[in-house]
């Protein structure tokens, strides 16, 4: 009961502090998923995509789902490449 | 060593996935070993929650969704913009899959009813105590404790009815928007601008209320 109710409270606290970071405009899930793909080859490479796309950043930094499927991504190619070496 | 491995370049891939029969069945199961290792390989080792399952089940989980996904790749190769090695690109749409389906299976019996059954509303987040600094600012408890009445006043007050639904299944039960926007007949793109336009109000009021964007950030961004 206590952790449930502090993990929810975390939440709430996440939720605020994105309110206060909301932009007026903002990516959506298709246009950040229109870019993972490249967002994804640039952290595997060491380069800092959010120069490149700082609204796919911003967009992630809202988005818990999009930041799962980036997470996602990488192990899924990092799964190819250990088995080709 | 010696595996079969082609090293295609993207205009290879396309051009073998569009070729004769023969050049395209060998760049599909090219394309479709490759990203099953993937998906095993995040299946096996990232998600703590299928580990019960063993590497059978999981194996036949990783076909099945590249099953999916091969067939979302071929219909829409006229989509690539090569902005990255066409196997990142086709990997995305095998990790979209993957995960859609995966959230389908985690969430197939929540119910957005329980939100109301459980006879929580949002602007009751003024109940919660969120954890008690552990630095030397006990004062920032109550400042937090403030703005969050204040945040729920304004959901209360400033928010739609569904802008309120999707806010509390998100926040309140952690539910992804996709599986939210499954539930109020909407798709995850339009929860997405919903929420938007929720947090957007949620900010003017709180700026209406003399509070400063970059005060409520630093009391809770290390909450
Ligand atoms: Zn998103």
């Amino acid at each position: 009961m206590g952790g449930k109710t502090q993990t929810k409270a975390n939440r709430v606290a996440n939720m605020i502090s994105k309110i206060a970071r909301t932009q007026e405009h903002e990516l959506d899930c298709e246009e950040c998923y229109e870019h993972l793909d490249h967002y994804a080859e640039m952290l595997q490479n060491g380069e800092d995509p959010s120069a490149v796309l700082p609204q796919v950043k911003e967009h992630l930094e809202m988005c818990s789902c999009c930041t799962e499927e980036l997470g996602a991504l990488i192990s899924v190619l990092e799964g190819q490449a250990e088995a080709q070496s | 060593m010696s595996e079969r491995t082609v090293e295609r370049t993207n205009d290879d891939w396309l051009a073998d996935l569009q070729g004769d029969e023969l050049q395209r069945a060998d760049a599909v199961e090219d394309l479709r070993q490759r990203l099953e290792r993937g998906v095993y390989f995040y299946l096996s080792r990232e998600r703590s929650d299928l580990s019960d399952r063993g590497e059978e089940a999981l194996t036949q989980m990783a076909q099945d969704f590249v099953q999916d996904a091969l067939l979302k790749i071929l219909d829409n190769l006229d989509t690539f913009r090569g902005e990255s090695r066409f196997t990142t690109w086709a990997s995305k749409i095998a990790t979209r899959v993957a995960i859609s389906e995966l959230r389908r299976m985690r969430y197939k019996d929540y119910s957005l009813e329980y939100l109301t059954a459980e006879g929580e509303t949002m602007p009751d987040i003024t109940s919660l105590s969120i954890a008690p600094p552990s630095g030397p600012q006990p004062e920032r408890y109550t400042e937090r404790q403030d703005v969050m009445q204040i945040v729920g006043m304004a959901i209360e007050n400033a928010l739609t009815e569904r802008q309120r639904t999707a806010l509390s299944a998100y926040v309140f039960d952690g539910v992804p928007i996709e599986e939210i926007a499954a539930r109020m007949d909407t798709n995850r793109n339009a929860l997405y601008k919903l929420l938007h336009d929720a947090r957007l109000k949620l900010k003017n009021h709180l700026e209406e209320q003399g509070l400063s964007m970059d005060y409520v950030m630093t009391l809770f961004e290390s909450a």
